[in-house]
């Protein structure tokens, strides 16, 4: 074993649980969680939601931090070193490229969305949308990205201007270090975000039929959220929304959190951390995300239209009109919170995708902090290339699929059995329970080691094999009657046949098609995954050839 | 506001304002060694 080459470390314990649920708190708290609700049984979604979070959410958040304290004892700050700290096999170390991976590719279009958000600051705060209709608020998102131009390829100018400049924050933040950087603006963000976060639920409540042009109490709204539909319950479909929804929003599965882990002492609390900042991630999103967005939207458009457009997009193409009916100064002030608060979302989110990638560097290569943060930022900017630039064409999606979903479910599921069953249950026990401030009850024991995996192997194999409207009865039915399974186009399996598209040819009449697009795209992950190893396979070797002890050394 | 709603959602609501509340103030509490 080797020391750690100047140790850094956490400053505050509560600076450490708020960069952690920083890092988990996101755009899709506020976003998808509404929408996965509505959309998979109202009030009944918080049963397998709850569920979820207790039997997996819970023990994967003690898994990784598990794991990342413990790489973190031989000078590990980055999964591969971590994975291959756990056993024998030299090929666990490669399954640890997936944490770096993962951070670079999804920081890379995740870092372009905040950008979107720190733009609709300037924009609400200098008026522009102002006295706009629904339709011209929803074309300046189109304009602001330069869709439907009828070209493939958009030149979205204004869009780039801030994206380099949340790059460039993101690395001034992370070029300061764990305690000066990270945790400073977590410390700064979090907070803001939370009271942003109130102000704009208390408003949303608050809204009355008649009240700025409002046609609905939000209560109807609240009532379309919270409402049960007990017979979801027996959907399959609702559940692996649920178990989906506890997985991405707990941001596990990428890599960040072990390598936040990493700069705890050895006999350092991570129960208790991991809890905490797993319950902070919750209320921030069933507190606060299902107050604002679906209770203002209803009180102004009504259920029906709730019903066909609720998603993602909403937040940009949708809310900026809706604060338009409170006035140009209450306006501007809603508009600023709002769009404020997703900016901190993804802050505090991306910089935790860098840590990991720059700890790697840092280890890998001996780069100072500074080359390992400009490093990042080139690496992040040459990826978001195609995501800007065929954002139409399906880059951007592409991305989002494979590195963004796809690959966290996979590392989730390989390291939980590498965790559990290589380095071996007892020993994951002992390494959670090391310095606890809270006693885990010995339930938990039986669930990492069997429910955890398999909620994981559900999500992982629900994604895989999702049917066409997720309808998995009919597809059973389909199935036993010799029709063979009908994949969803969203599924793995879908994805990768090209479901749902009629012609998959690249070029027609010489010209380049979207699936060619989509499929350089995948290409373009693939070679970024096989790089990241090779890497790794050479930094293993040089190091091999230096140390005394090459498995124990100091990547 | 609906009866069955208003009770999925204080629900859902206590869970986690208790959990939260409750680790949070024992973090808050525990600090860390060198603090």
């Amino acid at each position: 074993m080797t020391e750690i080459k100047k140790k850094e470390e956490w400053g505050s314990r509560i600076g450490l649980i708020l960069a952690v649920a920083g890092n988990a708190v996101g755009l899709g708290n506020f976003l998808r969680f509404p929408a996965q609700a509505v959309q998979n049984g109202g009030g009944a979604f918080i049963i397998p939601y709850l569920v979820s979070f207790f039997l997996m959410g819970i023990p994967l958040l003690w898994i990784e931090w598990a794991i990342g304290r413990h790489g973190g004892k031989y000078g590990y700050r980055s999964t591969p070193g971590m994975l291959d700290s756990l056993g024998k096999s030299k090929l666990l170390k490669y399954f640890g490229v997936f944490g770096i991976f993962t951070n670079l590719t999804v920081a890379a279009y995740y870092c372009y969305i905040e950008s979107w958000t720190l733009s609709y600051v300037w924009h609400s705060i200098t008026g522009t949308f102002s006295g706009k209709t629904t339709e011209q608020i929803s074309l300046f998102f189109s304009n602001f990205l330069d869709l439907g131009n009828g070209s493939l390829i958009n030149f979205p100018s204004e869009a780039v201007i801030f994206f380099v400049v949340s790059i460039a924050l993101n690395l001034w933040i992370l070029s300061r270090g764990i305690s000066k950087g990270i945790e400073i603006a977590s410390k700064i963000g979090m907070p803001i975000l939370i009271l942003f976060g109130i102000f704009l639920a208390i408003r949303a409540l608050t809204l009355k039929a008649g009240d700025h042009g409002a046609i609905y109490d939000s209560i109807v709204g609240l009532n379309f959220l919270w409402e049960p539909q007990f017979d979801s319950l027996s959907n399959p479909k609702v559940w692996l929304a649920a178990a989906g929804q506890i997985f991405f929003t707990l941001s596990v599965g990428m890599g960040s959190i072990h390598c936040y882990a990493a700069y705890l002492k050895e006999k350092e609390d991570i129960a208790l951390n991991a809890a905490t900042a797993g319950f902070m991630n919750e209320f921030v999103e069933v507190i606060l995300g299902g107050s604002i967005i679906i209770p203002i939207a209803v009180a102004y458009l009504g259920l029906d239209w709730i019903k066909t457009n609720v998603g993602f997009e909403m937040g940009f193409r949708t809310m900026p009109m809706l604060f338009q009916h409170w006035g140009p100064l209450f306006a501007a002030v809603a508009g600023m919170t709002w769009f404020g608060l997703l900016f901190f979302a993804g802050v505090t989110s991306s910089i935790a995708m860098g840590q990991p990638v720059m700890a790697y560097l840092q280890d890998a290569f001996n780069l100072s902090r500074k080359k390992s943060a400009l490093t990042f930022g080139a690496m992040t900017i040459l990826l978001a290339l195609p995501c800007i630039f065929f954002y139409e064409a399906g880059a951007f999606g592409e991305f989002d699929y494979w590195a963004g979903t796809f690959s966290l479910v996979l590392f989730a599921l390989g390291e939980s059995i590498i965790f559990v069953w290589v380095f071996g249950i007892d020993n994951a026990w002992e390494e959670i329970n090391r310095g606890a401030d809270i006693k885990i009850p010995l339930f938990f024991k039986f669930v990492i080691k069997y429910i955890t995996p398999t909620f994981l192997v559900a999500v992982f194999v629900g994604s895989t094999l999702k049917p066409v409207d997720g309808n998995w009865g009919a597809a059973f039915g389909n199935l036993f009657s010799g029709n063979g399974w009908q994949f969803a186009a969203d599924s793995v399996i879908g994805n990768i046949l090209n479901v749902g598209i009629a012609d998959t040819r690249w070029f027609i009449n010489g010209i380049m098609t979207n699936v060619f697009i989509i499929d350089m795209t995948r290409i373009l992950l693939f070679i970024a995954f096989l790089l990241i190893s090779a890497s790794v396979h050479f930094a293993w070797r040089k190091k091999k050839s230096a140390d005394v002890k090459p498995e124990r050394s100091s990547l | 506001m609906k009866i069955s709603a208003l009770i999925m959602m204080l629900f859902a609501w206590g869970v986690i304002i208790f959990f939260t509340g409750k680790f949070l103030f024992k973090a808050l509490r525990t600090k860390k060694e060198e603090e």
